[in-house]
């Protein structure tokens, strides 16, 4: 799907990790993937697996002394944003790469009208005065389809919907016109209709603009319709990567077929949900070896002792961390 | 709003008149006055005599239904002591203790603010503790200790400031700066717990992911919502500096309404006590009002519940 598009974020070999009273705790290792121009990109994974840790990173809101990056570079358009003065890596954040946030009613604050938190957007990266900048979020309030505009920006945002509140994240987000646009389960925390709704908004905005969406999601059916391709992450790594068709289709990694599995299938209504059995593995204690081969019920010998490492499916654009990847692909297919 | 403060309003009302009630019984209950005004050797009949005058000898229902018509219109009787309207001489008093209440606040609640604020930048750091160590030393502090050290050394050594007194600005530092130091210390230990807890909250991230700094984000959007638990403490402790400036009124001389209260008590003076500490129990209610009109300012959810 890539053909000629622009890269806008590269991340190479990223390792993230946090000191806790536990111990060391790594949350992500060596995660690698790109984005390029009105493509999306999902991260899949249960809770826990690195996903929000990783757009942390890319954000630049990892604080040390506690979270540190000990490895990796991430670059947007060719810049390590890792290696940049801070006084210029803060001017990217909604500028060049936005985000929205899955509690939309936690991540605005509870004692500003939300056409000002809007408008702080124009304030704060153009010099915009007050009155202006709240011009503007009225125009960006009616863009994402928020009834009454002019009139609900002087609102406070518990006085919103939660669906009303996310379309507000969103707004705030594209202001002013980023090239990438991250969702951190953006529609976990709402309604099956009126997640869908903010899926089309958030796809109509990706080809209106041409922008790069991030989208990490626990859940494989909302992200379905949507996403371009996917990185499985567990346990902080990538398990498969690849066009999201393909994977679904023929997933190549035991972790994969697991959590296909445990989604409910319309088709397939009599037979039984398959959970994956057992539990995520404690970032403090990721077990030698493949991390899943506790749970996994593919695991050989070598499994428990080597680490396998992501390798592309030949004649694919696909990737799988699996010592049995291709007899995993076969029993699939 | 409007029904909000108006609701408030009424709630500070029967508070005040709670307040009256209380004042009136408790008066009654702490001795007779007669017998502490006149000499130790007065006879019988003198001690009846006096306490006819003063109205003591009236029924308790009737001595109530005399104060209490006669406190709503502000009129608290006759001081037994000094033989003039008893409200009179607690107004005469009030700008002083006004003014050495809001000259502590003034120079600890902005303070504390800073400095609780400056701690949680960098939390664990050299700056945070030295916060911490400063706030507890000023609470734990004894404050008539603290004013005679310091009318020690800036009095008596250097000469700088009066060592008491009241009437211009430099007799307020002293007293000011002493009552100032347990409220900067509890309001900055407190301001300190509050930024943090604001700091770790969802908004906090997203603002910076908007593209401003840790600082910005905390200063811009974190302070505001911080200052609820702030005010709530900073209320607790004006009332405690209206209420309990008494040892230093007297350290320094200052003609409060402290003194006056204890002056008051001493000799039994039931209007003086009456109207003393009915005047300060209408400052606290007019304080907890102010707090929690600031309640609404800060906090839009509250105004519409």
């Amino acid at each position: 799907m890539t053909h000629g598009r622009e890269v806008l974020v590269e991340v190479n070999n990223l390792s993230v990790e946090f000191q806790t009273t536990e111990g060391v705790l790594r949350a992500v290792t060596g995660l690698s993937y790109t984005v390029s121009q009105g493509e999306t990109v999902a991260i899949l994974g249960e809770s826990g697996s690195g996903k929000s840790v990783s757009i942390e990173a890319l954000m630049g809101i990892i604080d040390p002394p506690n979270g540190r990056i000990t490895s990796g570079e991430i670059r947007f358009r060719g810049t390590n944003l890792l290696t940049m003065p801070t006084t210029l890596r803060h001017r990217i954040n909604g500028e060049h790469i936005a985000m929205i946030f899955q509690d939309a009613l936690a991540a605005l604050n509870p004692s500003q009208t939300v056409g000002k938190q809007i408008g702080e957007m124009f304030t704060l990266h153009r010099g915009i005065r007050h009155r202006e900048a709240f011009q503007y979020a009225i125009e960006l309030m009616n863009r994402v389809r928020i009834p009454a505009a002019a009139k609900r920006a002087h609102c406070y945002p518990h006085e919103f919907s939660g669906g009303m509140r996310q379309r507000i994240m969103i707004a705030t987000a594209i202001a002013l016109e980023p090239e990438v646009l991250i969702a951190d389960e953006p529609t976990t925390a709402l309604d099956v209709t009126v997640q869908s709704q903010i899926m089309d908004l958030l796809t109509e905005l990706r080809t209106e603009r041409n922008m790069g969406l991030v989208l990490i999601s626990h859940d494989l059916g909302v992200v379905a319709d949507v996403a371009d391709r996917v990185l499985v992450m567990y346990a902080g790594q990538i398990m498969e990567c690849g066009p999201l068709r393909e994977v679904y289709r023929t997933p190549s990694h035991p972790y994969t077929i697991g959590l296909l599995n445990s989604i409910p299938n319309n088709q397939s209504t009599q037979e039984r949900l398959q959970p994956i059995k057992g539990l995520p593995p404690s970032p403090v204690a990721i077990p030698p070896g493949c991390p899943f081969h506790p749970r996994c019920p593919s695991a050989i010998e070598l499994c428990h002792r080597v680490l396998p490492s992501l390798e592309k499916l030949p004649g694919t654009n696909r990737a799988s961390a699996c010592h049995r990847k291709h007899e995993v692909l076969d029993n699939a297919g | 709003m409007t029904r909000y403060v108006l609701r408030r309003a009424f709630h500070s009302v029967g508070v005040a008149l709670t307040v009256l009630v209380l004042v009136f019984f408790v008066g009654r209950m702490i001795g007779d006055p007669a017998v502490l005004i006149l000499p130790v050797d007065a006879r019988a009949e003198q001690v009846e005599e006096l306490r006819e005058r003063l109205g003591l000898n009236a029924p308790l229902s009737t001595q109530f239904l005399t104060f209490v018509t006669g406190a709503v219109r502000g009129d608290f009787g006759v001081s037994f002591w000094q033989q003039v309207p008893a409200l009179g001489l607690v107004l005469e008093r009030l700008p002083s203790t006004l003014l050495l209440a809001a000259a502590t606040m003034a120079i600890s609640i902005p303070l504390a603010i800073l400095l609780g604020a400056l701690a949680v930048l960098n939390p664990g750091s050299w700056a945070d503790k030295s916060v911490t160590v400063a706030s507890l030393s000023g609470v734990s502090v004894v404050d008539f200790w603290l004013g005679l050290m310091l009318i020690l050394i800036f009095s008596v050594q250097l000469g700088w400031l009066p060592t008491s007194g009241y009437g211009d600005l430099e007799h307020l530092i002293l007293p000011a700066v002493v009552l100032a130091a347990s409220p900067l210390g509890r309001i900055a230990q407190i301001a300190r717990s509050a930024v943090l807890d604001e700091m770790s909250k969802a908004y906090i991230r997203a603002a910076r992911a908007k593209g401003m700094s840790r600082r910005r984000a905390v200063f811009r959007h974190g302070l505001k919502n911080a200052f609820v638990p702030i005010i709530t403490m900073a209320g607790d402790e004006t009332t405690s500096v209206l209420n309990g400036a008494v040892v230093i009124e007297t350290v320094f001389a200052w003609p409060g309404i402290g003194l006056l209260l204890i002056q008051a008590i001493q000799r039994r003076d039931l209007p003086l006590i009456e109207s003393t500490v009915f005047t300060v129990a209408v400052l606290v209610i007019l304080t907890n009002l102010f707090v929690d009109l600031a309640y609404a300012y800060l906090n839009p959810r509250i105004r519409y519940n």
